[in-house]
């Protein structure tokens, strides 16, 4: 069935520009994307390369109402799928019977495929320079310009945009370290604009039927007392507490005090609980996947700080961890605190 | 190589395919060299049709894709042009160890730990009677705990974490620590009734993972 892609949508963007513009600088081709991603429906193919693993994956991604949907379907065999809405995440995993439900919060658009790529703000530019590198390449086919994000100190990544001369979608993403190395690539091989999208292609193909279904809340757990009494000091510039909550984990036997600390693009999570006495404790740097994570031994407690940062980052984040002034040690929850022994 | 394999070669490149069909049909392309051609050629037009009016990189480009990482795997770059979701497929290896990951940094996240550990032994009747739904697993004296408890933040922080998507979802965090996935393949097997013995019990179960049939 041939399926016929609009243009109408992007010509419009086009016209919406000034006529008078001169070159859009880098400033403005970022606030293109941003606008074309929170606004394009498009389907299409892309490869998401990470050191030598490349998976190829179709996307369908609808906006509507403001509200982006996505679907991103695995072709590599597994029949996996992820689906997104405006308050869930479900992975669908036809090759174990299993399908995962994981609540979001409001940032929907922020963990979408793309929606976390930078957009343009004042704050931005105070902790990333911002340029255009050359004028018009031709990438993937298509006309581009490359817009480079690029960290002005060495606790963060950049990203190097490609982003096309007619949509401003970014046909190739790469998320850098300072040095330019690309730690993790995006690649898109073909992306088809879409007037509509109805709502049925975002139904995942397996209905998950007889499937193992698993659910993970993000509800914090309310604890008295737990959500002070730690904080971090000397943060490296442009990182603030954004959140604070007190939630359960598998594999931890008591509620983690979980800190979420941003500079706007790249985000950290501190997690605290008490040492463990018969669990190993972790020590040091370590790299999961994308991410690097730091660990500690504070007061009793295990102090880790995960992101996908540089890990200089996690390191300087755990390392300014500390305990805040006269807080009292948490009274475990389901014993009543012990009676003060009063000397004589 | 009858009509039926060919519609069923075309649904699957437009991922329409059953689960049960396109295992069949993954076997069959494994075992028959000439299925293979025309699954690359059922690609390249899918691909052609599709684009359409779009915008669209170069076909050559999925096939550079596909060389690059046919050459970082180390196995022989194919002349043949060939769609890259069939390059994937003729290594299975390569693609299945990325979609174990990712099922495995799942599952881990919400299973219940060890079941040998004296938890068991302490667990009320009437838990081990409900199977729909368990508290979040308690910590066990399991050898692999501290990177089962390491992914197990990077999952709980996949939430903020977005630059690329999800990306530790999409690459499967676990994927490069065997150690963890050997974990994993032990907690696959655990029966689900055990109760963590543990003061933060009610606290937990309020916003503990469960399992829910449909």
């Amino acid at each position: 069935m041939l399926r016929r892609a609009t243009s109408s949508l992007f010509l419009c963007c086009l016209l919406a520009l000034p006529a008078h513009a001169a070159e859009p600088d880098a400033k403005q081709w970022l606030e293109r994307m941003t606008r074309a991603l929170a606004e394009q429906n498009y389907e299409g193919f892309f490869f998401h390369v990470r050191g030598a693993r490349s998976e190829r994956m179709r996307i369908i991604h609808r906006v509507d109402r403001g509200q982006v949907s996505e679907r991103l379907v695995s072709l590599d065999g597994s029949g996996r799928e992820i689906i997104r809405n405006a308050s869930e995440v479900i992975c669908y995993l036809p090759d174990r019977r299993t399908v995962l439900v994981e609540k979001r919060s409001e940032r929907t658009d922020a963990t979408s495929l793309l929606g976390g790529l930078p957009s343009y703000s004042e704050s931005l530019e105070t902790l990333y320079d911002i340029s255009k590198i050359g004028g018009v390449v031709k990438t993937l086919g298509r006309k581009t310009q490359v817009v480079w994000v690029q960290p002005r100190d060495q606790y963060r990544y950049g990203y190097r945009l490609w982003l096309d001369q007619e949509t401003a979608l970014p046909l190739k993403s790469q998320l850098c370290d300072r040095q330019g190395r690309v730690i993790e690539q995006i690649l898109f091989s073909e992306v088809n604009l879409r007037e509509r999208i109805a709502a049925a292609d975002l139904k995942p193909a397996v209905s998950g039927e007889g499937y193992t279904w698993l659910r993970q809340t993000t509800q914090p757990v309310v604890v008295a007392g737990m959500t002070v009494g730690w904080s971090v000091i000397r943060l490296p510039a442009g990182f603030k507490l954004t959140e604070r909550r007190v939630q359960a984990i598998a594999g931890s036997n008591t509620p983690v005090r979980h800190l979420v600390f941003s500079d706007g693009l790249a985000t950290v999570s501190v997690f605290i609980e008490p040492r463990d006495t018969q669990a190993e404790p972790m020590h040091g740097l370590k790299r999961v996947g994308a991410a690097f994570a730091y660990s500690r031994d504070l007061d009793g407690h295990q102090v880790t700080a995960v992101g996908e940062v540089p890990a200089a980052t996690v390191e300087a984040i755990a390392a300014g961890v500390m305990r805040d002034e006269g807080d009292e040690p948490p009274a475990d929850s389901a014993t009543p605190a012990a009676p003060a022994v009063s000397p004589p | 190589m009858t009509d039926t394999v060919k519609e069923q070669l075309s649904a699957c490149l437009d991922s329409q395919l059953r689960q049960d069909e396109l295992d069949l049909l993954l076997k069959r392309v494994a075992k028959d060299r000439e299925l293979r051609r025309t699954l690359g050629r059922y690609a390249l037009t899918g691909e052609a049709l599709r684009g359409s009016g779009a915008v669209r990189a170069s076909t050559g480009f999925a096939d550079r894709v596909s060389a690059a990482v046919a050459a970082e795997d180390g196995s022989p770059q194919r002349s043949v042009r060939i769609a890259p979701s069939v390059v994937r497929w003729l290594r299975p290896a390569a693609g299945f160890a990325v979609a174990a990951g990712v099922a495995t940094v799942a599952v881990l996240s919400l299973q219940p730990s060890a079941p040998e550990s004296n938890i068991i032994a302490q667990a009320p009747p009437a838990a081990s009677a409900s199977n729909d739904s368990y508290i979040v697993p308690a910590n066990t004296v399991s050898n692999f705990v501290p990177a089962t408890r390491l992914t197990n933040y990077v999952v709980a922080h996949s939430e903020y974490s977005s630059p690329l998507g999800l990306r530790t979802v999409l690459s499967g965090v676990l994927s490069e620590e065997d150690e963890a996935a050997a974990a994993a393949e032990s907690a696959e097997d655990v029966s689900q009734d055990a109760f963590p013995d543990d003061a933060s019990r009610n606290a937990a179960g309020k916003s503990g993972a469960q399992v829910r049939q449909p």
